[in-house]
Parts: C-alpha cells; structure tokens; sequence
C-alpha cells in the first residue's frame, strides 16, 4: 500500500507539474542554504586546521605582545587587537632561551619586512610578505622544498631567497625561477629554492605559505637599517616531549628575561586549532539556524498546497472512501504526498547546493565540503518537514464525511 | 438450538434486515427526520428499485445500507452482523469487501487509467499491483470495455464510462451492488445497455438495490420499494418485467395504513365475535 501510495503520489505530482514544483521551491532554497551554509563553513574550517596543522602540532609559537587572554580551562576570553601593532619585546636572547628549554630541538625567528617586490617584467609586485628569516627555519616548521633548497648558515649574509608557489607562479609563469632574480628595496636577491604548495586559507587567517618569500634575516636586517624586530619566535618540540609542559617551561624562561613581563603570547597549534574549530563551529551553526528558517517557510508552503489539493480533491476522496478506503489509507495517502514533494525538493536541494558547491570551488578559494553526513541529515530533516507540515492536511482529508466529499463538486 | 438449525437459520437470514431504523439529521430546534421507522427486509438475489420523490429518503436510505452512515435510531443487520454502530474503518472495511457503489456520475478518479479506476478497490485490500490489475482487466472482459483499458474516462462516452464504474462496483466480488440512479446522466439507448448489464449481474446471483425515478426500469427488478416523507410508503413485489406505475405507488395507502385497516378489522372481527357469543 506504501509503495502504491508512493506511486499516486509521483502520478499527482507529475500531473500539476508547475505546481509541485513552486511547492517545492521552498524546500529546495531551504535544504539548499542549509547544505550550502554547512559545506562552505566545514571547508572554510577544513582549510584553516588544514593549515594549521601542516605546521605539525609540534610546533609552538612565541609572538611579541599578548594576543589574547586565556581562562583557565584555555578558551579565549578576550582579544587584544594592540598587541598586534606594538613594538616586538622577543630578543636572540629569547631564541637561546628557547633553544636551552629541555624538549625544545630546534628553533627560530622570523621577521617581517613590509615593501614591494620587482622584477623586470612585474615591476611592483605586492603580494608578496617578505619574511626574514635563519636559515633553519624550514626544518622548525616542517615545511617541505619543492625544488632547489633553503638557503644555509654559509649563504646566510647572502641576498638569496626561497619562494613560496604563487610567488613563484607569478613573478615567472612559465620560467623556471631558480636561479632568476628579483629586487626588493634596491637588493637584488637570487632565487634558491621553491617552497611546496601548501593549502590554501581563503580567510587569511595567519600567514599563507604560499605567498612568502624568506630572505636571510642578516640581510633583511641590513634592508632594515640594522632594526628588525621579531614577528614570531617558533620552537620545534621533541616527539617524545609534550607540548604543554615545553609550552610551560619556555614561558617561565622568557618571564625570567622579560623580568617577570608577559609582553608575549606562546601559541601552541592544539589550542590554536581548538579555538579555530570552536570559532567555526558556533558560526556555521549560527548560519545555518538562519538559513534554517526558509526550510520553516518551505514546510508552509507544502501545508498550504496540501490543504489546496485536500480541498481539490474532496471528492475523490470521497469516492476513495466509499469504494472502503480507511480514514487511515486516505491519511496516509496525503501524508506520503506531502513527503515525497517534501524529499524531492530536498533531493533537488542537495543536487543545487553540489552544483553551488562546484561552482564556488571554480571561482573562489574556498573549498566547500559536503559530508554525507550534511547529506543524510537534509534529506532526513526534509523528510520530517514533509511529516509534520503534511500532517495538518492529511488529517483534515482522512476525517471528510464520505457522503459530504461524494456531494462535492 | 442445534448446530444445524443455527445454520438454517444463518442462511435463511436476510441479507439487510433493517428493523425501526430512523435518521435525524442537525442539532435542536432545527432538525430533519430523512428516515421515520423503516423497517426493511432485502433477501438475498433480490433486485430491489427504490422509488419516491426527492426528499423522501431514498438516499439516506441507501447510505445507510451502504454503511457509508449510521441510523440514528434502530438496527440495521447486513450479512447477518449488527452493523448499526460500527466504528469507521470496520465500516470502511466491510464496504470494500461487501459492497459495490454505482453513482449517477460515475465517479471515477479522472486522473486514473480505466483498469486503475477499477483495481482501485482491492488496492485497499493489500493485493498486489499485478493481480490487482489482472483482475481489473477479466471484470473489464466482462462488461465489454477491455479494450478500453488503458484509456482515461474522460476518453470514454457516458455509457462506457459507466459499464467502467460497474466493473469497479464488482471487482471485490461484493454480497450488495448499490446503484444510486445509474442511468440518471445516460441517453435511452446507453440507459439500456446499463441496464442489461445490471440484470445479467442480478442472474448471475447477486443483490442490487438501485435508485431511480424512471418507472420504465422497475422492469428489470424484481421489486419495488416506494418511500414517501421519509417512510416506506409502497413494497411490492413485481413479475418478471412487470413495471410499477408510478402513480398508482404514490396514490396507494401507505403500507402502515393498510396494517393499520388489517388491525382495525381484526378487531372489528373480535367485537363482533364476541357480540356473537
């Protein structure tokens, strides 16, 4: 009888076509916004903890001023916007004090220079963040050379430089970059290595890694007028060690140097990606509660089209009572009408929100992710919309007298 | 009593028994009677035309031996089962497995092929698609319509759609065919076609009760009753296509009126008697 009634319901649907699919409509946006909401911020999170975890989660970062205020369970109570233009507080004796810190195996600093970059054909390049940097840094990050090397601790009061992909795409395109050159405040600096892609960040959220140019830090010191202040001071901890106690440990020490001053925020990329997944999570759940409200609006519009056709069609259930349907058939009958237009449009949704999705993929840099788990939770939640939206009209057509339906013209 | 005479008397029993049924329609001040005490017995075989002006019952009275509504007052036995009070869906039931419903305009659901239109029925009884249909297209055989089957009823003519409608009325093999004027909306040549078909149905063993106002079809039943202000005014039996003149029915005195004369003379017989004495 199910499966019957399925069936009546696809053959009314294709018979008022347009009307279904107006009916329809409302769902479709709905279910499509949702889907669309949640994919677009799981891949904008994806992307960010993507990206911060190409980091390592071995890696803990020391940034001049305090960025935000921690309670004591680790969230984020306050974000103090100051620290970010202030004069930098971390010294070498800090990169020693770190590098002394038991657990820590390796560390480093980099600076960054602001200016443009030229070359003979693109002559004010600005996309670039030029960052000035020891010749280890690569091995504190975890960050992978795509071609050439790093430049080392002989070449490091040398004008050579590493590259970040998109840098390298486009200052020479086709060109193979190394060995090329490109001037940057009245320096020309020699092309050594190619840095991997890493994921993109359509937020910006920290530094993309794709867009960076590391020189020597002495040069860049030199570039700078002999002044250079450290931007971040990255420690690598050792596997065995946990990055807590090394966290605690480098943040006594540098207390010590700053005589007792925490003018530094020490960043350990677990609680960065917690607070990141936090973030992201209130938002998109918070956009996805608004979008929610149009899948209300297309649940209204099923009930009203129901009540419609119940309405309509009175006398043919009329004729469907007489000839010994039950008032539970004849429910049931409305009831899985209302969810098949109901599941369709979700379907439909869910097909807009993958084109949509595709679309966005193309044309931005952000990658929508669409789980299965956004998939079968639209079409469940489109199927209970179907339920509880049909229901008021499937009621009112079950409870018709046969004999007043049958007199119905 | 013993089993045997239990069982004669299941078989003698009569396929609607109404006994003092009545049906008030509204609430208070501003109600109708549609149905005054009628008390009914249809056998089975019968071909009962039920007869009378508008307004005088007929239908009523046939939606409630139809169980598509309760009598207000009183019993009402079909197929030996007191049905009078029966919740909606054993009412629901018993018309899917007991009855079949002819209507003057046919009803069949315009969006639904003809086989569709008359598997319907067994659709609500669970049987599956393809038996459903298979049984569809032997009854549409029957009434001469199979190779219609695939059409729409909006593609048929009045008299098509109709055998159409009577084919549905058989399909679940009903104990009662309920017709409620079915040749009301036809020309005189499909009028005969219908009724013909009607009463082959009536040969082939089965119970009609139809409604009509055309005395010319009391021809094909093999009674007639005549319902006047919400009571049975005439019941008669009629010979094979004997008609009833229409006239007379309306004319007559009711049958409570020739009891009430019969009573009457009873009594007039007793007192004499007695003075004889």
């Amino acid at each position: 009888m199910i499966l019957n009634n399925i069936k009546m319901a696809a053959t009314s649907i294709r018979e008022a076509r347009i009307r279904s699919l107006l009916t329809m409509l409302g769902v479709v946006i709905g279910v499509a916004s949702v889907v669309m909401t949640v994919s677009i911020g799981e891949g904008i999170k994806n992307q960010v903890v993507s990206q911060i975890d190409q980091l390592g989660n071995n890696v803990i970062s020391i940034r001049p001023g305090r960025a935000f205020n921690l309670n004591s369970s680790g969230k984020i109570t306050k974000i103090n916007i100051d620290s970010l233009i202030g004069t930098s507080t971390l010294t070498d004796k800090d990169l020693a004090s770190v590098k002394a810190t038991p657990g820590v195996i390796d560390a480093s600093y980099s600076a960054m220079i602001t200016g443009t970059v030229s070359t003979s054909n693109i002559p004010n390049y600005t996309n670039a963040t030029v960052l000035a940097t020891l010749p280890n840094n690569n091995q504190v990050l975890g960050q992978k050379i795509a071609y050439g090397e790093f430049f080392n601790q002989a070449s490091s009061d040398v004008a050579t430089t590493v590259i970040g992909s998109n840098i390298a795409n486009d200052l020479f395109g086709r060109q193979d970059p190394i060995g090329n050159e490109f001037s940057f405040k009245g320096q020309q600096f020699v092309i050594r290595g190619i840095m991997a892609t890493t994921p993109e960040n359509p937020l910006n959220f920290g530094t993309d890694f794709n867009n960076v140019i590391y020189i020597p830090f002495n040069v860049g010191k030199q570039l700078s007028g002999g002044n250079l202040q450290i931007s971040e001071l990255d420690a690598k901890v050792a596997s065995g060690s946990s990055v807590t106690s090394v966290g605690n440990a480098i943040h006594q020490a540098l207390l010590n140097n700053h005589n007792g001053q925490e003018d530094f925020t020490i960043i350990k990329q677990t609680e960065y990606l917690n607070a990141t997944n936090q973030v992201f999570n209130i938002l998109t759940s918070f956009i996805a509660a608004i979008a929610g409200i149009s899948l209300l609006v297309g649940g209204i519009g099923i009930m009203n089209i129901m009540l419609v056709s119940v309405s309509e069609r009175t006398r043919e259930i009329g004729v469907r009572k007489a000839i010994g349907a039950t008032n539970q058939q004849i429910l049931s009958q409305f009831l899985i009408e209302a969810t098949v237009i109901s599941l369709l449009g979700g379907g439909i949704g869910i097909l807009l929100s993958l084109l949509a999705s595709f679309i966005i993929r193309l044309t931005t840099s952000i990658h929508p992710s669409l789980s299965l788990t956004t998939i079968v939770l639209a079409t469940g939640v489109s199927t209970v919309v179907g339920i509880i939206f049909g229901m008021a009209p499937a009621i009112q057509a079950a409870r018709k007298d046969p004999i007043e339906a049958l007199r119905h013209e | 009593m013993s089993y045997y005479t239990s069982v004669r008397k299941l078989i003698a029993m009569a396929l609607i028994k109404l006994e003092h049924v009545s049906k008030v329609y509204g609430f208070g001040g501003a109600t109708t009677l549609a149905l005054d005490d009628i008390s009914l017995d249809i056998e089975r075989g019968e071909f009962v035309a039920v007869m009378g002006p508008s307004g005088s019952g007929k239908s009523t009275l046939l939606n409630i031996i139809g169980l598509l509504d309760r009598p207000s007052q009183g019993m009402y036995i079909f197929d030996s089962r007191n049905v009078s009070h029966l919740h909606n869906r054993s009412r629901a039931k018993a018309r899917r497995d007991k009855i079949g419903f002819v209507f003057q305009n046919y009803n069949l659901l315009p969006k639904m092929k003809v086989i569709e239109n008359v598997a319907l029925p067994l659709a609500y009884r669970g049987m599956t698609s393809l038996r459903r249909l298979h049984r569809a297209s032997e009854i549409l055989n029957k009434v001469g319509l199979q190779s219609r089957e695939y059409y729409l009823p909006r593609q048929l003519s009045g008299g098509q759609t109709q055998r159409v409608a009577i084919a549905r009325a058989l399909i679940n093999r009903p104990n009662l065919i309920i017709a409620d004027e079915p040749t009301g909306n036809l020309d005189t040549a499909s009028s005969k076609v219908i009724m013909e078909l009607l009463s082959d149905i009536h040969h082939g063993d089965n119970t009609i009760i139809m409604v009509t106002h055309n005395p010319d079809l009391t021809a094909y039943a093999s009674r007639v009753v005549y319902m006047r202000d919400g009571r049975i005014h005439q019941d008669k039996d009629l010979g094979i296509h004997e008609t009833a003149d229409i006239t007379e029915l309306h004319n007559a005195p009711s049958v409570d009126e020739v009891e009430l004369i019969e009573e009457r003379e009873k009594v007039k017989t007793k007192k004499i008697k007695a003075a004889k004495k």
